[in-house]
């Protein structure tokens, strides 16, 4: 029992049925257009959730391409939720205080406390760690509800506004790290690596860490999102090279590519919600003035990230 | 044909270029790329396809949205005066120049996202309403004349700019963050299952933010000099 209710799979169902409350209020939400299209999404995201650990994979793989046809029909909408004013903002600011950041700041605290602790060699690190976020995220939902004595239907509805504005893009991440896994399932990093192989030396070190680099940085910058990218060079360059060839510390790798990747977000148009939707927003004169600003400092991380890749190379 | 495989990349800039919506340009690109690579649409144990593929990956990635538990919380939060708190916090900072006004706002941006905490868009919640105008006073440029100049963009530029360079690299600092349980998920995939320990991949973290701050560091130093010698520039000319 404890075994199971510690479980990944248990914060997954935990999730999953949050996800299912949050479907059931959209399909009775009057004032979204499209609520019946909008619960099922938010329904189907949920079945992956809690069901994504016993059903067969060509079954969630359907549900996840459904999920697409939904939010490509255009069925995914968000219904009106009512804002808090200015005036509101400041008098409840005012009422609670900095009490208010309890909540929010309990859940990495009780992540990295609960992480800390001595879970025994049985326990992977991955579980410690996510499990806990789950349990954190639940208390932090039962500490700001007590705190603000609302009513618990509230967290409900103030959890729905969130998932709202955020919309079909909430599974964009997940989306994409599982494109990355179909590209190289596909052949994608093998080509790159082929691609790759072609050029450099891949006997060097410090080339093949610029190799690992610069793929995965491009790739990300025609992508927009360095999610996809990262699983194809992984499997192409970064594990075959890096962590087995080189024998490099392969979670350094996997930190050290990802992070890289962003510097390919840095320069990328693509990259609309951090680059272009700020220009705008910022009513600028220039809509690439960001990505103009951004890319010497980008171009100066990618060489410490090559540089970082390059001195975890063990010295023979 | 080694690299035909390749045209899924392809397949996703048509897609942008035709506006479509990222997940369906994100499964199209899958299904291309699946089919060209050979992989039949579902597969068997011995050779995966691409339906199946798609769905085991999104199983196991399950943890790069396990966020969606902690939107009650967070949600009633904001309710609450959450964000109206942060915005307090912010305009406590006093700094004299616009480089150090970016720097100040980076490092606290960077303490918010390394505690995992998701507040939404930096930019439509601190940047925009918040580091633009004190980045402006700081500059002594007020006014709307000068909102509409060279050095306005450009301090407008490194406002959205601190908040990515803080976003980017330092929010895998919170091994709990998306993007490290992507590498976890992924070690994993590929039978590295000793290295997949969060912890650990949060703590290669470290060098990538310091490097990112000093970094930043030098740019904003470049940008308050370059400041100087246009608003010298235009008093000489004035007078």
């Amino acid at each position: 029992m404890i075994q199971a209710l510690t479980s990944l799979e248990a914060v997954y169902v935990a999730s999953g049925v949050v996800l299912f409350v949050f479907a059931g209020f959209t399909f009775f939400d009057r004032t979204n257009s499209s609520r019946v299209g909008t619960a099922l999404f938010w329904a189907l995201l949920g079945v992956t959730f809690a069901l994504g650990g016993v059903l067969p994979a060509w079954a969630t793989g359907t549900i996840v391409v459904s999920m697409a046809l939904v939010d490509g029909l255009g069925l995914v909408k968000h219904g009106h939720h009512e804002e808090t004013s200015r005036q509101q903002q400041v008098r409840t600011a005012d009422r609670f205080g900095w009490r208010i950041f309890v909540p929010v700041l309990m859940i990495p605290a009780i992540t990295y406390a609960s992480s800390a602790l001595p879970w025994g060699t049985g326990v992977s690190a991955d579980r410690v760690v996510f499990v806990s976020l789950g349990y954190a995220s639940v208390a932090a939902a039962i500490v700001a509800w007590a705190l603000t004595r609302a009513r618990p239907i509230q967290l409900v509805h103030e959890g729905r506004r969130l998932a709202d504005a955020i919309g079909s893009v909430v599974i964009l991440p997940q989306l994409l790290a599982s494109l990355g896994v179909l590209f190289t399932a596909a052949g994608v990093g093998k080509a790159i690596a082929k691609a790759v192989g072609a050029v450099i030396p891949t006997t060097s070190p410090l080339a093949v860490a610029f190799a690992c680099c610069l793929t995965i940085a491009a790739f990300t910058f025609v992508m927009g999102n360095s999610f996809a990218a990262f699983p194809v060079i992984m499997a192409g360059l970064g594990i075959p090279l890096l962590v087995q060839q080189f024998h490099v510390d392969a979670a350094a790798v996997g930190l050290i590519l990802l992070t890289g990747a962003s510097c390919g977000t840095l320069c990328t148009p693509m990259a609309a919600n951090f680059n272009t939707v700020p220009a705008a927003l910022f009513e600028m004169r220039d809509p690439y003035g960001v990505i103009k600003f951004q890319a010497p400092f980008a171009a100066a991380m990618f060489a410490v990230h090559v540089f970082l890749l390059w001195v975890l190379v063990p010295t023979k | 044909m080694d690299y035909l495989p390749l045209i899924g990349v392809v397949a996703v800039l048509v897609g942008f270029a035709l506006r479509l919506r990222v997940t369906v340009i994100v499964v199209a690109a899958g299904l291309v790329t699946g089919i060209v690579g050979g992989m039949p649409l579902v597969g068997s144990d011995a050779a995966p396809g691409i339906v199946d593929t798609l769905g085991r990956a999104f199983a196991n990635g399950r943890a790069i949205t396990l966020f969606v538990l902690a939107l009650p919380a967070i949600g009633l939060s904001e309710r609450f005066g959450l964000q109206e708190q942060a915005r307090r916090v912010i305009q406590k900072i006093s700094a004299a120049t616009v480089g150090r006004l970016q720097m100040v706002y980076q490092f606290f941006r960077i303490a918010v996202v390394a505690m995992g905490v998701r507040l939404g868009s930096g930019h439509v919640m601190f940047s925009r309403p918040i580091v633009v105008p004190m980045a402006f006073g700081a500059a002594g440029l007020e006014g709307q004349q000068t909102a509409d100049s060279e050095e306005g963009d450009r301090i407008k530029a490194a406002s959205a700019a601190s908040e990515n360079y803080a976003n980017f690299f330092g929010q895998n600092l919170f091994f709990g963050a998306a993007g490290v349980a992507l590498v976890v998920s992924n070690l994993k995939q590929n039978g590295l299952a000793a290295d997949a320990d969060p912890r650990r991949i949060a703590r290669w973290t470290i060098p990538v933010v310091i490097a990112s701050v000093v970094l930043a560091a030098i740019q904003y130093g470049l940008l308050d000099a370059w400041l100087r010698k246009r608003a010298a520039k235009r008093k000489a000319d004035r007078a």
